[in-house]
C-alpha cells in the first residue's frame, strides 16, 4: 500500500481546516471579508500544537478504533456507495464526517458547554442516475453540547440528527441515517471481508519526515440495504459501500494542486483504489499509486509507475467554471487491466464550502482480454479552486 | 380692478412684515412641535423594529422560554431528536463602551454554524467559516464588528475594545470586521457585537441557558410538528409578534407625547386666529372702501383667504424644517425615557417619514384655515358702511362677548362630560381640548368683568393713566381678548403640567418611602434602570445573610413575563408579616389578601388592574415554565414603578412554577446603629470580583426619583415650547395692537402726555392683560391638572396620584404671564415714545 493513499481525503480536510486554523491563529491580523485563504496559506500554519502525531505502528482494536481519537488533530469517517432499486435504477451516495481539533493552546476554562475542542463538518450527497440529478448538503457543528460528535461503544458518529451507528451487539454492522428536507438515506452496511489496514499495518507514512503520517484503515466492500428518499418518494435500495477511516496530525506539502481518486468495486469481487496526485507543474506526482484487494483477499500495492491515467474529454462546471475531465481511462500494467471510468451524472460537483467533484461512476474494461464491469466513486479535486 | 385688488393685498403684509413674520412663526412653531414629536417617536420605534427585524433575520418563528430562557440542552434535543436543522440559538445582551463617549452595544451571542440560513450578513460569502467566524470559537473574548461600528469606535482587528458587561469591565478582542456596505446587513451590524454563544453565556452569566431559538419553518404542518415537540415552558412566537408586544409597551407614552404636541398646535392656532383677526380689524377701513367701490363679498373673502393661506403655507413649510431639527433634539430625550422605562433601543438618527410630514402639513394648513375662517367671514359679511367705522367692530365685539362666554361655558361642560364618560384616552384628550377652548372663549368676558371691577381701583390708586389703560383693554377687546386667551392657555398648560409633575413626584416619593424599607439593596447590574432582571450569582444571598449586622434579608426574583398582550413585570418575593405595611392597597382587604397570597393567589399592581379591567377575585393567566396557570388575584396594590403592570407571587411558589431558584435582588435589614453606607462598603469588599449593584435605601430612592425626573424632562421641554409659542403670540398681538395706535398715542402726546406717561400707559395696559391671563389661568390650569391627574393619567398609565397643591407653581405661572406681557409692551412703548407727536399724527 502506498503511504500516500490518505492524502485524497486530506485534501478536503485541508480546505476545511485551513479556515479554522488560519482563522484561529491569524484572523486577528488578517482582513476578514476577503473570502477564503489559499491552500498554501493554510498549510503553512496547521493547528497541530498540543496534538499527538502518528509516528509508529499501533495495535488496532475494534470497535474501539471506530470511535474518535481526540488526541489527533484530524479524523474522518468516509462512506460512499452505489445502490440500485428493484427496477434496476442506479443511485449513488456519499456521507462523510470530518472532525477537526481546534488549536489547543487557546482552550479556555470551559465555563460554557458551547466551548468546544473540535468542530465537525458533514457532507451528504445523493446521485440519481435515471433522472440525472445530484443533491449535495453540508453541515457544520461544534462538538460542544454533543451537537456533533463520535463515540466508540456503541459506535456512533453524528451531526445533529445525521448519524452512522452500530448496535452494541453487532459492531460489524453500521447504519447510516441522514435526512435533509427533501432527501434522506437510511441504509445498513455489513462488512464483507476483513478490515484492511493500509500502509504499514495501518500507519500510512506520508513523507520521509517522522510523524507526517496517519493511521488508516478501510472496509472496502460493505453490503448495503435500506431505503433512499428523494422528494416524496421512498425507494428500497441495495448495493455496495466503501468506508475509509483515518486520523492524523500532519502538515501537508504544497507541491500538489489536486487529486483524482478512484474507489471501484469490480463485479469479479475485487476492489480497486487508485489515486493520482497532480503537481503544480502539471505532472503526476511520483507518490501517486493505489491498491487492489484481489478476489482471494490478497492485497496488491500499486506504484505510480504501475498506473497510467488518461483524462477523456472535458466537463465545464457551470457553477465554478472549473474544467474537469469528463471521463477517465486507467491502465494498470501489472494486472493487464484497462478501465474506462464514466460518471453516472456529469455534474456531481458539490456546491459546498469547499468545491470539489465526487460522484458515482460506471466502470467497463478488460482484464487480460476478458471484459469486466464495475461501479464505484470518483473524486476530483483542485479543478475548481485553482485561481 | 383685480390686479389693483391683489396689489392692495400684497402691500399690506409688505408694509407690516413683522406682523406677517410673527404669524408665520406661530404657525411654524405649532407645526414644528407636532412633527418633531411624531418623528422622534417614529424614529425610536423604527430603530427598535429595524434592529429586531435584522436580528431576527429570515426566522419565521421563534422559540422562547421562561424567565431564565431556554435550557441549552433543549436546543440539542431540537437538533438531534426533532431534526430541526433550520434553528439558530441566540443570546442577546448589552455592553457599554468605557471610552468616551459611552455607547451601548448589543451583544449578539451566536452559533456561527447555525447562522447562514438566518443572517447571511454574518457570513458574507455564504459560509460560516469565513470572515473570522471560526476565530470566535478559538479565541477567548473574541468579537466581530461591522465596519461602520468599528470605525465609529476606532478599533481595528487585533485590537481590544474596552467595555462593561454586567457591571464588569472587560476587553473584547476584535478578531474581524465585517463589511457592512450591503444595505440589508447594515442595520444588523449597527452597534452590534457578534460573539460566540459560549462567550456570551460567560459574559452575561447565562450558564446553561440561551435566550431564544430562531427557526425557519416552511409550512403550517411543520409548525404543528414542532409545536407538539415543545416541552412545557417553551413557547413558539413570531419575530413580528415579539417586536409588536415590545413596541406596544410605549403606546401610552407616545400618545401622551402626541397629545402634548397637539397642545402646542392649539396655542399656535390661537396665534393664527389672533393675527388674522387683527389683520382684518386693521384693514377694516381699506376693506370697507373696497366694498364701497364695488368689490364683492366673495372677492374680499378670497383676498383674505389668499393672504391667510400664504402665511399658513409659508409657516407650515418653515415649521416642517424646524420640526426636523427639533426632532433631532427631542430624539435623545424620547430614547432615554424608553431606555429607562421600557426597553433598550439604540437610536441616534432620526427617520423622516412621509406620514409625519404630511400630518404636520395638513394640520398646519387646516388649523390655519379654521383660524382664518372666522375673521374672513366677518370681513366679507360686514356691510361696507359699518366696516368703515372701526368702533362698530368693537361695539359688536362687546355685544357678543357674553354669548361667546356662554358658548365657552357649554364647551367646558361638554369637555368635562366627554372626559369623564369617554371610553378611551382620545375622548379624554378631546374633552380636555373642549375644556381648554371653552375656557379660552370665556376669557374675553372675564376680562371685561375684571376690568370693570378694577377700574375704580385703578383710577383711585393709579390715576388717570391707569384708568385709561383699564378702559383701553376693554375697548380694544377684539384684539386684546384673543391675545389674553392665548396667553391664558399657555399659562394654564404650564400650571397643569407643573401640578401634574409635582403630584407625580409627591406620590412616588411617598410610595418609595412606604415600599422601600430595607436598609441596603443588592442587585446584579442592569442596563435598564427599571428592570432588575439579571440574576445574582449563586450564593450571594447566603453570604450576605452571614455578614455581621444583618437582621434579615428579603429576596426578590424579577423577570419580564410575556402575556397575551404586552409583557408585565413579575416579581417573586419573600413576604413576612413585617413586610405587610410596605403595601398600599387599591383593592382588597389585607386580612384576606395575605392568607390567599401565601396559599395560591397572586397580587397585581393598579396599572395592570386598570388596563385589563381586573379585580380581586378575577384570575390572571401566568405562562409558567411548568405550564399555563390561571391564578386568582388576591389584591391590587398601588405601584408607581412601572406602568407595564406588576404581578407578585411568593418566591417559593415561583421557584416551583418556573423551576428557577435564582434571585435578582436582595433587601437587607441591618441592626439599628449600623451605618448603611458602611454596610454597603462591607458588601462590596466581601465580593471584590463579583459585579454587584449595592445601594443604600437613600441612594436607591434618589436613583428612583432621578429616573422619574428624567422621564419628565421631555414633558418640561414640550411645556416650554408651548410657552414660547404663546409668548411669540402675545408679543405679536400686543406689539401690533400698540403700533396700530400710533396715531392715538400721537394725539395723547400732542395733548400733553409725556413719554414717561406713555410708557406707563402701554406697560400698564399690557401688564393688566398679563395679569388677567394669569388670574384666569389659575382655575383653568387647576382644572386641566385635575383632568390630567385623575382622568388622563389613570386611563393611559393606570396610576392614582395624590393631588399636590403647590403655591409656587401658581406664582411662577402668574409671573410668567405678567413678565411676558410686560416684555411685549416694551418694544411698542420704546418705539412710540421715540416718535415725535407730529410724525405719529401723520400715521395712516
Amino acid at each position: 500500500m502506498n503511504p500516500h493513499t490518505h492524502v485524497r481525503r486530506a485534501h478536503i480536510w485541508w480546505l476545511f481546516a485551513v479556515f479554522l486554523s488560519a482563522c484561529g491563529v491569524q484572523a486577528a491580523g488578517s482582513t476578514a471579508g476577503q473570502g477564503y485563504l489559499t491552500v498554501a496559506e493554510g498549510m503553512a500554519r496547521p493547528a497541530t500544537a498540543g496534538y499527538l502525531r502518528a509516528e509508529q505502528p499501533r495495535e488496532f482494536s475494534f470497535p474501539a478504533d471506530h470511535g474518535p481519537h481526540p488526541d489527533y488533530a484530524v479524523e474522518w469517517w468516509y462512506y460512499t456507495g452505489n445502490l440500485r432499486d428493484t427496477q434496476g435504477n442506479r443511485y449513488g451516495y456519499q456521507f462523510t464526517l470530518f472532525r477537526t481539533g481546534l488549536p489547543r493552546q487557546s482552550q479556555q476554562v470551559p465555563a460554557s458547554k458551547w466551548q468546544s475542542d473540535a468542530v465537525y463538518m458533514a457532507h451528504f450527497t445523493v446521485t440519481d442516475a435515471t433522472n440525472q440529478t445530484f443533491i449535495a448538503r453540508e453541515r457544520f457543528n461544534r462538538a460542544g453540547l454533543d451537537l456533533a460528535g463520535a463515540q466508540a461503544q456503541p459506535f456512533q458518529v453524528w451531526m445533529d440528527d445525521w448519524s452512522v451507528a452500530s448496535s452494541a451487539d453487532n459492531p460489524g454492522q453500521m447504519r447510516i441515517q441522514v435526512a435533509d428536507g427533501d432527501v434522506a438515506l437510511d441504509v445498513t452496511l455489513d462488512a464483507r471481508g476483513p478490515t484492511v489496514l493500509q500502509g504499514d499495518a495501518g500507519l500510512s507514512q506520508k513523507s520521509a519526515e517522522a510523524g507526517n503520517a496517519s493511521y488508516y484503515y478501510s472496509m472496502p466492500r460493505m453490503q448495503t440495504t435500506g431505503s433512499l428518499r428523494i422528494g416524496e418518494k421512498t425507494i428500497p435500495v441495495t448495493g455496495l459501500s466503501w468506508m475509509d477511516r483515518e486520523w492524523s496530525t500532519s502538515a501537508l506539502g504544497t507541491n500538489q494542486v489536486g487529486w483524482d481518486w478512484f474507489a471501484l468495486h469490480l463485479d469479479d469481487g475485487s476492489d480497486i483504489m487508485l489515486y493520482q496526485l497532480r503537481n503544480r507543474d502539471g505532472t503526476t506526482d511520483p507518490f501517486s499509486g493505489g491498491s487492489v484487494r484481489n478476489t482471494d483477499g490478497t492485497l496488491t500495492t500499486l506504484r505510480a509507475s504501475d498506473i497510467s491515467w488518461e483524462p477523456k474529454g472535458e466537463w465545464l462546471s457551470p457553477h465554478t467554471q472549473g474544467r474537469y475531465p469528463a471521463e477517465w481511462e486507467a491502465r494498470i500494467a501489472p494486472l493487464e487491466l484497462t478501465l474506462a471510468i464514466a460518471p453516472l451524472v456529469a455534474d456531481q460537483e458539490l456546491q459546498v464550502t469547499v468545491r470539489y467533484w465526487e460522484g458515482a461512476v460506471d466502470v467497463r474494461g478488460t482484464r487480460r482480454g476478458v471484459p469486466v464491469r464495475g461501479e464505484g466513486y470518483l473524486e476530483m479535486t483542485g479543478y475548481a479552486d485553482v485561481r | 380692478m383685480i390686479p389693483i385688488l391683489w396689489k392692495s393685498t400684497l402691500r399690506w403684509p409688505l408694509r407690516r412684515p413683522w406682523q406677517a413674520l410673527l404669524a408665520i412663526i406661530g404657525v411654524a412653531m405649532g407645526v414644528a412641535v407636532v412633527i418633531a414629536i411624531d418623528i422622534a417617536n417614529e424614529s425610536a420605534r423604527r430603530a427598535f423594529l429595524a434592529s429586531t427585524e435584522s436580528i431576527s433575520g429570515k426566522a419565521t418563528d421563534q422559540l422562547i422560554g421562561g424567565p431564565e430562557g431556554i435550557p441549552e440542552a433543549f436546543f440539542v434535543s431540537l437538533r438531534r431528536d426533532a431534526g430541526i436543522r433550520m434553528s439558530a440559538p441566540l443570546i442577546e445582551g448589552y455592553a457599554i463602551t468605557t471610552q468616551q463617549p459611552t455607547r451601548t452595544l448589543t451583544i449578539l451571542g451566536i452559533d456561527p454554524f447555525s447562522e447562514v440560513a438566518f443572517r447571511p450578513a454574518m457570513s458574507v460569502a455564504g459560509t460560516p467559516l469565513q470572515n473570522g467566524m471560526a476565530a470566535l470559537l478559538t479565541q477567548p473574548d473574541s468579537v466581530i464588528l461591522g465596519a461602520k461600528t468599528a470605525a465609529a469606535l476606532g478599533v481595528v482587528p487585533g485590537r481590544d475594545l474596552l467595555v462593561r458587561v454586567s457591571g464588569i469591565e472587560r476587553p473584547m478582542r476584535v478578531v474581524a470586521v465585517l463589511n457592512d456596505d450591503a444595505g440589508s446587513s447594515s442595520a444588523l451590524l449597527n452597534d452590534v457585537v457578534l460573539t460566540d454563544i459560549g462567550t456570551a453565556q460567560r459574559w452575561l452569566q447565562r450558564d446553561g441557558f440561551i435566550d431564544r431559538i430562531d427557526v425557519i419553518l416552511h409550512s403550517e404542518a411543520e409548525r404543528a410538528i414542532l409545536r407538539d415537540f415543545l416541552p412545557t415552558g417553551i413557547r413558539m412566537t413570531t419575530p413580528a409578534q415579539r417586536a409588536q408586544s415590545t413596541t406596544d409597551m410605549t403606546a401610552s407614552f407616545e400618545i401622551n407625547l402626541n397629545a402634548l404636541s397637539l397642545l402646542a398646535m392649539v396655542v399656535g392656532m390661537f396665534l393664527i386666529y389672533n393675527t388674522m383677526t387683527f389683520s382684518v380689524v386693521q384693514r377694516r377701513q381699506l376693506l370697507g372702501t373696497l366694498r364701497c367701490i364695488g368689490v364683492s363679498q366673495r372677492e374680499v373673502a378670497v383676498l383674505m383667504l389668499v393672504e391667510g393661506s400664504a402665511i399658513a403655507i409659508i409657516g407650515t413649510v418653515v415649521g416642517l424644517g424646524l420640526g426636523i431639527g427639533l426632532a433631532q433634539g427631542l430624539l435623545a430625550l424620547v430614547a432615554r425615557t424608553i431606555n429607562d422605562i421600557y426597553f433598550v433601543v439604540n437610536v441616534t438618527q432620526i427617520h423622516i417619514g412621509l406620514i409625519p410630514l404630511l400630518k404636520g402639513a395638513v394640520l398646519g394648513i387646516v388649523a390655519s384655515c379654521v383660524a382664518l375662517a372666522i375673521p374672513t367671514l366677518e370681513a366679507a359679511r360686514t356691510p361696507p358702511r359699518t366696516v368703515l367705522r372701526r368702533s362698530s367692530y368693537e361695539e359688536q365685539m362687546t355685544r357678543i362677548v357674553p354669548y361667546i362666554a356662554a358658548l365657552g361655558l357649554l364647551g367646558i361642560v361638554v369637555g368635562g362630560v366627554v372626559m369623564w364618560l369617554g371610553p378611551s384616552i382620545w375622548f379624554s384628550y378631546a374633552g380636555l381640548l373642549f375644556l381648554t377652548l371653552g375656557a379660552a372663549m370665556v376669557t374675553p368676558w372675564t376680562t371685561v368683568m375684571l376690568m370693570h371691577a378694577l377700574r375704580p381701583l385703578a383710577v383711585r390708586f393709579g390715576g388717570l393713566i391707569a384708568g385709561m389703560a383699564v378702559r383701553d383693554v376693554i375697548t380694544s377687546l377684539s384684539r386684546t381678548g384673543v391675545a389674553i386667551a392665548a396667553l391664558m392657555i399657555a399659562v394654564a398648560v404650564t400650571i397643569a403640567v407643573g401640578l401634574m409633575v409635582a403630584s407625580f413626584r409627591v406620590t412616588v416619593v411617598d410610595w418609595l418611602t412606604t415600599t422601600i424599607r430595607a436598609d441596603v439593596f443588592v442587585s446584579a447590574p442592569a442596563l435598564n434602570a427599571n428592570r432588575l432582571d439579571t440574576a445574582l450569582p449563586a450564593g450571594v444571598a447566603d453570604r450576605i445573610a452571614d455578614l455581621p449586622g444583618v437582621v434579615r434579608i428579603r429576596r426578590y426574583r424579577s423577570s419580564m413575563l410575556p402575556t397575551d398582550r404586552t409583557p408585565v413585570l413579575q416579581i417573586a418575593l419573600d413576604v413576612t408579616s413585617a413586610d405587610y405595611e410596605t403595601f398600599l392597597w387599591a383593592e382588597g382587604n389585607p386580612d384576606q389578601i395575605w392568607p390567599a397570597f401565601a396559599n395560591d393567589a397572586i397580587i397585581i399592581s393598579e396599572p395592570l388592574a386598570l388596563k385589563r379591567d381586573l379585580h380581586v377575585g378575577d384570575t390572571f393567566l401566568l405562562q409558567t415554565t411548568t405550564g399555563d396557570r390561571l391564578v386568582p388575584i388576591a389584591g391590587i396594590f398601588y405601584d408607581y414603578g412601572t406602568e407595564l403592570g406588576v404581578v407578585m407571587l411568593p418566591l417559593d411558589r415561583y421557584a416551583r412554577w418556573y423551576a428557577d431558584d435564582s434571585l435578582t435582588s436582595l433587601g437587607v435589614f441591618v441592626t439599628p446603629g449600623t451605618d448603611p453606607e458602611a454596610f454597603v462598603e462591607a458588601v462590596r469588599t466581601t465580593f471584590p470580583n463579583v459585579a454587584l449593584l449595592v445601594r443604600s435605601n437613600a441612594a436607591l430612592r434618589a436613583t428612583s426619583v432621578e429616573v422619574l425626573d428624567r422621564t419628565f424632562a421631555i414633558t418640561n421641554v414640550l411645556q416650554l415650547l408651548a410657552t414660547i409659542v404663546a409668548f411669540v403670540g402675545i408679543l405679536a398681538a400686543l406689539t401690533a395692537m400698540q403700533l396700530e395706535r400710533m396715531r392715538e398715542f400721537g394725539m395723547l402726546r400732542a395733548i400733553g402726555l409725556d413719554p414717561r406717561q406713555l410708557w406707563q400707559l402701554i406697560l400698564t395696559e399690557t401688564s393688566l392683560m398679563g395679569a388677567v391671563a394669569g388670574i384666569v389661568a389659575v382655575p383653568v390650569g387647576t382644572a386641566m391638572a385635575l383632568a390630567l391627574i385623575y382622568v388622563i393619567n389613570r386611563i393611559s398609565f393606570g396610576w392614582t396620584l395624590q393631588f399636590a397643591m403647590q403655591p409656587e407653581i401658581y406664582i411662577q405661572a402668574a409671573l410668567t404671564a405678567v413678565i411676558a406681557a410686560v416684555l411685549a409692551g416694551i418694544y411698542p412703548a420704546w418705539r412710540i415714545a421715540r416718535v415725535s407727536p407730529a410724525v405719529a399724527l401723520r400715521e395712516e
